[in-house]
């Protein structure tokens, strides 16, 4: 692909309407500002061209949906698409699975989730005329033999731009549904990982290791908050952890949370870090502890101290045994 | 002695034949709904309520819990917030790229999302041919490099990246209004780039968080 852009600089003299120069100048002048008010108004009208050109806008409603359904059953979804451009566009529509990656976001995936076969919309393609908005119906068809629990799935829209196959640039929005499927739903969260990260102890502020799994068939809403102890198990000070947004069935959650030392933690030692979530409508709990070597430079000068005078010792005993021997 | 021992077994007898249903039962938890649809065609819910009926094989606190809870059909909750977005060209032209020059084109990507969960803007699905994939970070000339930096208030990221499926380019966790978004494509050729064209199609997805 090659876009080049001509630029040719000309300069004429203006020789009147008929192409030779009057001997009137009066009239001249005249005819002058006649062109030169059209070149304004055109120009005018080319940067409110330019300014107004319409954004190929669309909109989407509702955003998110949840439905909760029984085996065997069918239902209709609508979703209202907006079409914001200034020409009647053909919109396009599909449904593609999603799960959610470790930072929490949604990710949108084809073909990998059962889920996508149960839902369809009504029809594929469908015009909307400009700033117009349609109702689009999606059928859901669940299996009998479907199991309970949660189904993540985008419902999305997509225009088909005037430029055809010339697009290099395609737009989608989705609308995402969380599609339960009644019974028995388990619920269950997994610390897969709990530990400090290395080199901990050089800060006052003790970074960790995080990793959580929704062993369940359900999204669940966590908190969560680390309680820090000393060797005696004596707790020092508790604070709450952010653990981010819903975590979805199946789903991982990876987090680097900090826990900040407050300024009574001097003694050098071994702490517990204690990690406790509640997770679910059940509201159950599950912990994890991790241990921490905790020197401060304080002490590891006092012990390199200890370590010289111990090693000058044994060289002066070995010497004296040399020379008694 | 035997009158008090037949009035123990009696009530013990009592207890197993008519068990408490409040032993074992927890209270019912109510899921936020956002609206009621008011659709035509089909009965919908005025409230939501999932019942939380009973829960089995609770354990104790450790690195792994388990519960259930019986969900039941026929509810239908909608956010009806709505998520726009305005894109200004579907198409972007790199031109003829020579080798020591980054060419650059951008697209702007404006997202309104009134939900409350913010918005997340991504790659969902590429096509056609391009140049190798950034790797290092940083599309340099002299290196046959292709990739994209994006810039807003949301971006995802700060250096240049190839363009995968689910590269996630822009987020936010609250509701935002006209959003801007720029994708910058960039690419780059070295001498021992085969020369012929490369056409790719991207497609870019706008969703509500989670």
């Amino acid at each position: 692909m090659n876009l080049q852009l001509n630029i040719k600089s000309t300069t004429t003299r203006y020789k009147g309407p008929f192409g030779y120069a009057q001997d009137d100048n009066a009239k001249s002048n005249w005819l002058d500002k006649i062109i030169l008010f059209g070149v304004i108004i055109f120009a005018t009208f080319l940067i409110f061209f330019i300014a107004v050109k319409p954004a190929r806008a669309f909109s989407i409603s509702p955003a998110k949906i949840l439905l909760t359904i029984d085996p065997g059953v069918s239902q209709t979804v609508a979703v209202k698409i907006k079409n914001d451009e200034k020409k009647d566009l053909d919109f396009r529509f599909g449904v593609w699975g999603m799960e959610q990656d470790k930072q929490g976001n949604p990710v949108f995936t084809r073909g990998e989730d059962v889920a996508e076969t149960w839902m369809y919309p009504e029809n594929y393609s469908v015009n909307i005329k400009s700033r117009q908005t349609k109702d689009i119906n999606f059928i859901i068809k669940i299996p009998a033999n479907a199991l309970a629990g949660s189904y993540y799935l985008g419902l999305f829209a997509e225009p088909v731009w005037p430029e055809g196959k010339q697009n290099s640039i395609s737009a989608r929005l989705v609308s995402m549904l969380t599609l339960q499927v009644s019974g028995m739903v388990n619920e269950s969260l997994v610390i897969e990982e709990w530990a400090p990260q290395a080199d901990i102890t050089k800060e006052r502020k003790w970074k960790f290791d995080l990793l959580l799994k929704n062993n369940g068939a359900i999204e669940m809403n966590m908190n969560g908050a680390v309680a820090l102890r000393n060797w005696k198990g004596e707790e020092i000070f508790s604070q709450p952890l952010v653990l981010g947004n819903k975590l979805l069935a199946g789903a991982k959650r990876a987090l680097q949370p900090e826990v900040v030392l407050r300024d009574d933690i001097k003694l050098p030692g071994l702490y517990s870090a204690q990690i406790k979530i509640n997770y679910g409508l059940t509201n159950q709990a599950i912990s994890s502890i991790a241990y921490i070597w905790y020197f401060p430079q304080w002490s590891k000068v006092i012990l390199a101290g200890l370590g010289a005078i111990f090693v000058i010792l044994l060289v002066l005993a070995v010497k004296k045994l040399v020379k008694r021997g | 002695m035997r009158k008090a021992s037949l009035i123990v077994r009696v009530l013990l007898l009592g207890f197993l034949m008519f068990p408490s249903r409040s032993w074992g039962v927890m209270s019912s938890t109510n899921y936020t709904i956002f609206a009621d649809s008011v659709d035509s065609g089909g009965v919908l819910s005025t409230g939501g309520v999932y019942s939380l009926q009973d829960t089995a094989g609770e354990s104790p606190a450790g690195s792994s819990t388990s519960s259930s809870y019986e969900v039941i059909g026929g509810y239908q909750a909608m956010d009806w917030s709505v998520l726009t977005m305005e894109i200004d060209t579907s198409i972007i032209n790199l031109g003829t790229i020579i080798i020591d020059q980054v060419a650059t084109s951008s697209v702007v990507v404006t997202v309104t999302a009134d939900a409350s969960t913010g918005y997340v803007l991504s790659v969902v699905g590429i096509g056609g041919t391009s140049l190798g994939g950034v790797s290092d970070g940083s599309v340099t000339p002299g290196h046959e490099e292709y990739g994209v930096a994006v810039s807003g208030p949301d971006a995802a990221f700060s250096d240049d990246r190839a363009i995968t499926a689910s590269l996630n380019l822009s987020s936010s966790s609250t509701p935002v209004v006209s959003s801007q978004t720029t994708i910058t494509f960039k690419a780059t050729m070295s001498p021992t780039s085969v020369a012929g064209s490369r056409s790719q199609s991207v497609t870019i997805m706008a969703s509500t968080n989670i």
